[in-house]
């Protein structure tokens, strides 16, 4: 059944084993979305029942057009570019459309980079305990001027994050994850217990982050902030799943991978939730959403709580992991599809994607008009748009059916019957463009 | 802590981390295929 373009995107590289596939998927999904987002919303949403909210819009929109782009990615192998190309069956146009899309992904490194530069200068400060002396407000307000600083952690950053791709899915990004993932959940591990036995009050902080508040659900803000937060989270559409998925060898079962990745994002983010939100509320600080969590309210519980300078390493070390797993994808999109689209080596590509990130990234840094610009144009317009095109693209143009007869089910223990079709065509791919154009609103406005 | 907490923190340990773990489990005792399957098609 493949087409001329599936068996011509033969050449990618895959993963070397089954755990090793398992954690750069995972490391991909998790990021800061899962740290200073996801408890936050909880919260807010009525603790358990956003939960709730949040494992119906997973199972219902979320995994099934996941497993979609990545079986789409292992059966037709290649980039953003033979993706559209074979959907399309035009070079051409699948050359501009995917061109483009991994551009604008491309760039999300762009300001991401300064962010993670900030999160590594703050396992400095836990190691040096700078709070004692300094409020941490300032300390972070001096750390993102201090420009000495953040361009040499942002060269660092560039670098770590090329190295990874330039040495490939093997060597690189597989080697990474297997050992950042699980550090990053021990990391969180490790301070859940220690705050449950440390911190006064806890139990108070459990009650706000988790107590259920059912009458929530059925509001429709809940559902709302449950969707978007699940999509943006999992990153189905822009194509990291696709290129991800890729890697995965012929006779992987996507079905069950990507399952179990969109459950280790949700435990990522419930750990990441219990190890600072239950504190938080506990000492009487305000959680909040965004580096205001990270930067601000984290560094000001630590200070005063017993072991904070241990558990602050602790929790920033996780934040790192998260991070960088995720810069890496960001990265590897690109990568993959300029030196699958154009026939490349990979290494050179990684090289000169490196010198641009870099740049782009130091151009953030110096300015944060710059940085507001590109978080705009990628992190909203771009994503949401890559997203939305992706998704009809798998789902609509090449089609469900194709997918899940030809590279779905021929490989795996869970079948997927005609519903699974109905269910993405008619349901996923419609409701996530309504949430993807639902955020764009107060972004415009 | 109130009971509802105390039901959701069970949820979430049995639910979310109980099923990420049986289901990694899952797909890490998978009989093996070969290494070069990619050949194949």
């Amino acid at each position: 059944m493949a087409n001329k373009n599936e068996t011509l995107n033969k050449n990618t590289e895959v993963y070397t084993s089954r755990f090793g596939a398992l954690m750069s998927m995972v490391g991909m999904c998790v990021g800061l979305g899962n740290v200073w987002r996801f408890p936050y919303l909880c919260g807010q949403d009525g603790g358990g029942a956003f939960v709730i909210a949040y494992l119906v819009c997973l199972g219902v929109v979320v995994i099934p057009l996941a497993i979609v782009e990545a079986g789409y990615g292992k059966g037709n192998r290649g980039g953003i570019m033979q993706a559209y190309e074979t959907a399309l069956h035009s070079k051409t146009a699948g050359k501009i459309i995917g061109g483009i899309s991994t551009v604008f992904y491309g760039t999300m490194n762009f300001f991401f980079l300064p962010v993670m530069a900030s999160s590594l200068y703050f396992i400095y400060v836990c190691i040096r305990g700078l709070w004692k002396t300094q409020p941490a407000g300032e300390i972070y307000a001096q750390s993102i001027t201090n420009y000495p600083m953040m361009v040499t952690l942002v060269v660092i950053l560039s670098l770590i994050t090329g190295f990874i791709v330039f040495k490939g899915v093997g060597g690189g990004i597989e080697r990474m994850s297997k050992i950042m993932i699980p550090l990053m959940f021990l990391a969180f591990i490790i301070v859940v217990i220690f705050s449950a036995f440390s911190v006064d009050g806890i139990g108070k902080g459990y009650d706000w982050f988790l107590n259920p508040d059912w009458g929530k659900l059925g509001t429709v803000q809940i559902w709302l902030d449950a969707m978007g937060q699940a999509l943006f989270s999992i990153g189905v559409g822009p194509g990291c799943m696709y290129i991800y998925g890729s890697h995965l060898k012929k006779k992987g079962d996507v079905t069950l991978n990507v399952t179990t990745v969109c459950f280790g994002d949700t435990f990522a983010a419930l750990i990441a939730g219990m190890a600072i939100i239950p504190a938080c509320v506990a000492m009487g600080l305000s959680p909040e959403s965004g580096s205001g969590l990270i930067f601000v309210v984290l560094p000001n519980l630590l200070s005063q709580i017993p072991g904070g300078q241990i558990i602050g390493i602790l929790v920033f070390a996780g934040i790192f992991f998260a991070g960088i797993t995720t810069a890496v994808a960001q990265f590897e999109v690109p990568v993959a599809t300029f030196f699958n689209g154009f026939g490349l080596s990979r290494k050179k590509v990684a090289v000169v994607g490196t010198f641009i990130t870099m740049a782009g990234a130091l151009a953030c840094t110096y300015s944060t008009s710059i940085l507001e610009l590109f978080n705009n144009l990628a992190g909203n317009y771009g994503f949401i748009i890559t997203a939305g095109l992706g998704a009809i693209m798998y789902s609509w143009v090449y089609g469900v059916n194709k997918i899940r007869e030809n590279h779905l089910n021929p490989t795996s223990d869970l079948q997927l019957g005609k519903w699974f079709t109905i269910l993405v065509k008619f349901i996923a791919v419609p409701l996530m463009l309504f949430i993807m154009f639902n955020s764009l609103v107060p972004v415009l406005q | 802590m109130l009971t509802g907490t105390i039901i959701m923190l069970v949820f979430v340990v049995v639910v979310v981390y109980g099923g990420t773990i049986f289901l990694m489990g899952k797909c890490l005792s998978q009989p093996p295929t070969p290494d070069d399957d990619d050949d194949e098609e």
